[in-house]
């Protein structure tokens, strides 16, 4: 079970507000299928065991699960094929806790569903 | 201000294929990585320029918060075995690469730095030990010998980001650059002459 919490969409997603036609139970849906699937592709490059088995929303993957900075850009290449997307390196920044990753995944896959 | 970066030439994690199929294509510019494809010694190359892109993002990251983390947009000139040079948006940076069998240390320096005294060290992490608290130890007992104060007088808070050195629990107007990867800590710090005489 992931934890529910909503993610506050950082004010840079232009997409966040057409994805609130959605219902909240499918935002709910997905965000809980992004936020899984997330963990899984950061998992293998997590150094803090500790920090993974407590991982939540506000787990910072660089300083928490201390992945670090030449294996991030594994993982976000790992983001754009499982998620079929595009981050760029102005993106990159983003992708600081698991939550803002989850919102900023969510963000890019609005406007194809 | 300075950056520095430390790769563990023996982590698995820069062992050939241990990277995604697209990081070159994502890091190197197109004249990297005709370097790395002539190169006899790839893994080397590979975390030498690595590293330099990771030092010098971390002094333009302090020169300027909005520098996004964008490694292929540091390209990095080889002008002789031993100097570099790296170039961001019309930044241009002296780079001093360190290579050992075991690891490479790269620390990025402004070219208006090029009067200044750099203090910096690498150490292997004992197994068991808090690499953080290591690289803090090493940058403190170094730093405390160019400084001419006692090691336990100098402190570098976990809690700052980027990290400041302080005295006596008083923030100094120097910068620091810590780095940890695999087996290794190490630091930077740029000493101005007169600044390092008036705190000693």
């Amino acid at each position: 079970m992931w934890p529910v919490r909503r993610v506050e969409p950082p004010p840079c997603f232009p997409q966040w507000e057409a994805r609130m036609t959605r219902s909240e139970g499918e935002d709910a849906m997905s965000q809980g299928k992004t936020f899984e699937m997330v963990v899984q592709i950061v998992k293998p490059y997590a150094k803090n065991a500790e920090a993974l088995e407590k991982v939540s929303l506000d787990t910072h993957i660089l300083e928490d699960l201390e992945v670090n900075s030449a294996r991030l850009v594994d993982v976000v290449l790992a983001f754009e094929d499982a998620f079929g997307i595009a981050i760029a390196d102005e993106d990159v920044d983003l992708v600081n806790t698991i939550g803002d990753t989850v919102a900023l995944i969510e963000s890019k896959l609005a406007p194809t569903r | 201000v300075i950056g520095n970066d430390v790769v563990d030439l023996g982590d698995p994690e820069t062992h050939p294929g241990a990277q995604h199929a697209r990081f070159d294509e994502r890091v190197f510019s197109d004249a990297e990585r005709e370097a790395l494809a002539a190169s006899p010694d790839r893994v080397r190359l590979r975390w030498m320029l690595w590293a330099a892109k990771e030092s010098a993002f971390k002094l333009a990251k302090k020169r300027d918060p909005r520098v996004h983390f964008a490694p292929r947009r540091f390209e990095v000139t080889i002008a002789s075995e031993n100097i570099h040079w790296v170039r961001h948006e019309g930044l241009s940076l002296a780079l001093r690469v360190e290579i050992r069998s075991g690891y490479v240390h790269v620390i990025a320096r402004d070219e208006a730095a090029a009067g200044s005294v750099c203090v910096s060290g690498v150490e292997p992490v004992r197994p068991g030990d808090d690499a953080r608290a290591t690289v803090r130890s090493l940058a403190c007992t170094r730093l405390s010998a160019a400084l001419g104060v006692a090691a336990s007088q100098l402190s570098i808070p976990r809690s700052a980001t980027p990290p400041a050195l302080r005295l006596r629990g008083v923030p100094l107007p120097l910068d620091v650059s810590l780095s940890h990867h695999g087996r290794f800590v190490a630091f930077a710090c740029e000493l101005e002459s007169p600044q390092l005489l008036e705190i000693a």
